[in-house]
């Protein structure tokens, strides 16, 4: 039997330890590296037939007058460039001079064999709508699922603590992802769109969920053992319930990781997120989300174990 | 217990799954019970969003006047526009929807054109045809991968839509498709003759022998006449070719019904002839760019004053009324024939419109639209409708550079307040008309604030991916499962197939688009149900160690882990939920294309957790594998339990 509880200082340092790495990524500029949802501007998805590195599109999109542009490759021939609004999307005043026509004759000096795959273009007004709807879905989803927590939990005597609980966990593994995210996204190029948004919100019900399951266990033992304490019942409830918390991770992972690798590059933001959540939100239920519920019994003292 | 009534009906549901993801086409016809689903391109049939199957995607947030503000009959206005540009496109499966800003008026539009490379046909058959019927006769003409859709009801007008224009047998000019649809479609003509000559003397109307040797006079070998009624009779063409060589665009028009009318005209005093069968109009139309560029225009109101030609001989022309037409004929069709009037400009515009809607007026048994126009409008219809009473014109208004309505005036109209009244006008016409006017009057400019291209090779190319990483990832669950957990590994992994054949039935019926983040759903949704088969396998291990026998070891656990699986599953339903009602405000179909594929998945995955888990477990543990408990356990522990 693996003694959690116990252990408690050194699973709560390693979190913190995440935690500084994630600050510190989300310290650097340029942060999260946020996509055109929430800065408007134009990004398109190109591929070419010969071999291109990044630096040929910068330079040909640099001469066209668009400095502010950013290049990334995404495999296979493919790129994907974020760079000014582009003129002939709408009157307004924000756009640049350039036009898609300007662009595609670009492409062609690369190499006439071009394809465009994809463009969008977002407009001032959606961004800054986009920051505020993420703001709200994120506040209003925790807010119906901490109201939740608290009805799954009413019958047991100090539901608020077990609600609480979860809800610390929850915030514990966002910003976790966050940061994590934030490392990667220099290393990788990764990008914050409307799409992390969800991905951030799926990671919330995966760690939820997750934490649920063990909270469920601790509530049976205490009232099965009830002469035990309460970190010991926690130490046995998540040793009965460990299979099942890393059985489904697995499995998950196991679909994640090979949507990942296979799946192509136009989800792969989306699906970084959720390989992190999952990671995560595993570890924070078994060795994180009843630690605060020690923590709130006896504080860091170790008693009865 | 195993009752057999669960085993039944679960076997139903398997079987009706199963059916319906093995046809593409789903078609059910019978009476009372119309049921059309599935798609013949796609992959099981399934319905494709747009980043699976390339289209565009635009959204435009309307802007009020100066000193006014967006009501919902603006928008209502500004959509109902933007549909019929849409609409007259000849894009099948467009959409053009508003979109909230959550509370309140929703001040954004989405238009989705989807096939950004497809080739459109937009096709009129005057007279009556159902979709059924043409696609029915282009599928039987061998051109299987074009597609068929009703534009608009009962006027006759089709979008025939694919990838490319070819037969199976290789064939691929458009030409021949429309030849081909000629001959299914014929030439029909409606002649009407009067029985006054030039002179208003009275004449006989045409026998049927008279018009058959008319007939023969004509270039056409082959025609079918009827006699209709009092001098009404139809003449059929079924080999009728266009004589306009342009097969891109052609319209049966005046001239060239006039030319086939020809011999006609000798027997009889014809009063009327026109189309009632044929393609009528034909145009072919490859891109989303030209539609983008009509949609983006903001709507126009325009009057214009309906000069038609002098009641009475005013100008002393030798013979008047024109072209033989008796008197009451010319009363009727001085301003209804585009030759007897001109359309004149007038000072009045779109926006000295202040108010349109419907409205009820005394003595009048039928609703009429009731128009208020500003102070300096109000002078200037004061100046039209008394040009137009006196001279018995018409105001004619236009949306969109389309007739809306063209009413009379008995007498100038002061003080900027009229009312039109019509013959045919409902409570609805009006209502529709009251909307158009008034959004043509409300010009809410259009911006466009966020545009998306996907191309179609990379939506099918990701379509293609993530089919391949679905399908790895699902393999390696149910071996992982499989080897681990043995026995309930084995259960779990049916379920997991009677899961994914379930969900992909129901995507198909109800129908959900299948988007990218919808397919990742999916994904997560696989996550979810494993989740409920491990429970409920690792809750009836530990009865079977406890001593239990196999059977209500399986009940014991099974039961014990449903809390679980239900408590767990809310906060995800939750965040679908509150992801849904919010996706909108996004302006991307993303947010909730992902919201209502998990909320499904996850809701499909506690039904069969319930229902074929628990079934599988109780059937399996009857047979001689119940007995060999140690198939039970999981291949060695990830950790070593001591008690």
């Amino acid at each position: 039997m693996i003694d959690v509880v116990g252990k408690r200082i050194w699973f709560l340092g390693f979190s913190l330890v995440i935690f500084i790495i994630g600050l510190i990524s989300l310290a650097i500029p340029p942060n999260l590296n946020l996509g055109i949802d929430f800065l408007s501007g134009t990004g398109i998805t190109v591929s070419f037939e010969k071999k291109i590195n990044t630096e040929q599109i910068q330079n040909e999109f640099n001469s066209l007058g668009l400095n502010s542009t950013n290049t990334q490759s995404l495999g296979d021939d493919i790129f994907f460039i974020r760079t000014e609004r582009l003129s002939d999307f709408g009157s307004s005043s924000d756009s640049s001079s350039v036009s898609r026509e300007d662009v595609e004759n670009s492409f062609k000096k690369i190499d006439d064999q071009y394809r465009i795959l994809e463009v969008e273009t977002v407009g001032s007004k959606v961004a800054e709508g986009t920051i505020r709807n993420s703001i709200i879905a994120i506040t209003v989803s925790s807010l119906f699922v901490m109201i939740y927590i608290l009805y799954a939990f009413r019958k047991l005597e100090n539901s608020v603590r077990f609600a609480l609980s979860a809800v610390f966990t929850l915030i514990h593994d966002v910003i976790l992802v966050t940061g994590l995210y934030a490392l990667l996204g220099h290393i990788f190029g990764l990008q914050v769109n409307s799409v992390f948004v969800v991905a951030i919100l799926t990671v919330i019900g995966y760690s939820v969920n997750d934490t649920i399951v063990i909270f469920d266990r601790i509530r049976e033992n205490n009232l099965k053992f009830s002469s035990s304490t309460l970190p010991q019942n926690i130490n046995r409830s998540i040793n009965e319930s460990i299979t099942r918390s890393l059985g489904t991770s697995i499995t998950t992972l196991l679909v994640l990781l090979s949507m990942l690798l296979l799946g192509g590059s136009t989800l792969r933001d989306f699906l970084v997120v959720l390989v992190l959540g999952v990671v995560v939100g595993t570890y924070s239920s078994i060795f994180v989300a009843s630690q605060f519920l020690v923590f709130w019994e006896q504080g860091f003292r170790d008693k009865n174990l | 217990m195993i009752k057999i009534r669960t085993i039944v009906f679960a076997s139903i549901i398997f079987l009706i799954a199963v059916l319906s993801i093995s046809f593409k086409i789903i078609d059910v016809d019978l009476p009372g019970l119309n049921f059309n689903r599935g798609d013949s391109e796609t992959f099981l049939g399934l319905t494709l969003g747009l980043d699976l199957k390339g289209g565009t995607h635009l959204v435009y947030e309307a802007e009020p006047k100066k000193g006014s503000e967006l009501t919902s009959d603006d928008m209502e206005g500004a959509r109902r526009i933007l549909e019929k540009r849409v609409n007259s496109f000849g894009i099948s499966e467009s959409s053009v929807q508003l979109v909230g800003s959550g509370t309140g008026v929703s001040t954004k539009i989405l238009v989705q054109l989807p096939g950004l490379q497809q080739v459109n046909i937009s096709i009129t058959i005057a007279g009556q045809s159902s979709e059924k019927e043409l696609k029915d006769i282009i599928s039987n003409l061998g051109y299987e991968e074009l597609k068929v859709s009703q534009i608009e009801e009962a006027d006759g007008r089709f979008a025939i839509s694919g990838p490319r224009i070819k037969r199976n047998d290789g064939e691929n000019d458009p030409s021949l498709l429309l030849s081909e649809l000629d001959k299914s479609f014929p030439l029909a003509m409606l002649l009407a003759y009067t029985s006054l000559d030039d002179q208003n003397q009275p004449v006989d109307l045409p026998t049927l022998d008279q018009m058959e040797a008319a007939a023969s006079l004509t270039e056409e070998a082959d025609y079918v006449v009827e006699d209709l009624s009092q001098g009404v009779f139809r003449i059929t063409f079924p080999d009728y070719v266009p004589r306009s060589g342009d097969v891109n665009y052609r319209f049966l028009d005046q001239a060239e019904t006039s030319l086939l009318a020809a011999p006609f005209e000798e027997i009889g005093t014809l009063f009327q002839a026109s189309i009632t069968g044929g393609v009528s109009s034909w145009k072919i139309t490859g891109g989303v760019e030209e539609a983008k560029k009509l949609i983006g225009e903001t709507a126009q109101l325009e009057f214009k004053e309906r000069d038609c030609l002098p009641i009475e001989n005013e100008n002393n022309e030798e013979e008047w009324p024109p072209d033989n037409l008796t008197k009451e004929e010319w009363l009727q069709l001085r301003c209804i024939i585009p030759t007897y009037y001109e359309d004149k400009a007038v000072a009045l515009s779109g926006g000295d419109l202040v108010d349109a809607f419907p409205d009820v007026q005394p003595g009048i048994p039928r609703p009429v639209v009731s128009i208020v126009f500003d102070d300096d409008g109000a002078d200037e219809f004061f100046d039209i409708t008394s040009r137009v009473a006196k001279n018995q014109d018409l105001l004619a208004i236009f949306l969109d550079g389309e007739p809306l309505v063209a009413p009379s005036a008995s007498s100038g109209i002061t003080g900027g307040r009229a009312y039109i009244q019509g013959p045919t006008f409902d409570s609805g016409s009006v209502k529709t008309i009251a909307i158009q006017l008034k959004s043509g009057a409300l010009p809410v400019g259009l911006n466009l604030i966020q545009e998306r291209n996907v191309d179609a090779s990379l939506g099918s190319d990701s379509l293609r991916k993530s089919l391949i990483a679905g399908g790895s990832g699902l393999i390696l669950v149910l071996i992982f499962m499989i080897s681990y957990y043995r026995v309930p590994g084995v259960i779990a992994s049916l379920s997991l197939i009677f899961y994914a054949t379930l969900l992909l039935a129901v995507f198909k019926l109800i129908p959900v688009s299948l988007t990218l983040s919808g397919a990742a759903a999916v994904i997560l949704s696989i996550g979810v149900a494993v989740d409920a088969n491990i429970l409920i396998s690792e809750r009836t291990k530990e009865e079977i160690r406890s001593g239990r026998n196999i059977f209500s070891s399986i009940n014991e656990g099974f039961s014990r882990a449903w809390p679980s699986i239900r408590d767990s599953n809310v906060s995800t339903i939750i965040i679908c939920i509150v992801l849904y009602w919010f996706g909108d405000r996004f302006t991307t179909s993303v947010i909730q294309g992902f919201a209502l594929t998990l909320g499904i998945g996850v809701i499909i995955s506690m039904f069969t957790a319930f229902t074929v888990s628990r079934l599988l477990m109780r059937l399996i543990s009857k047979t001689t594998i119940g007995e060999k408990l140690n198939l039970y356990d999981p291949v060695g522990k990830l950790f070593e339990k001591k008690d």
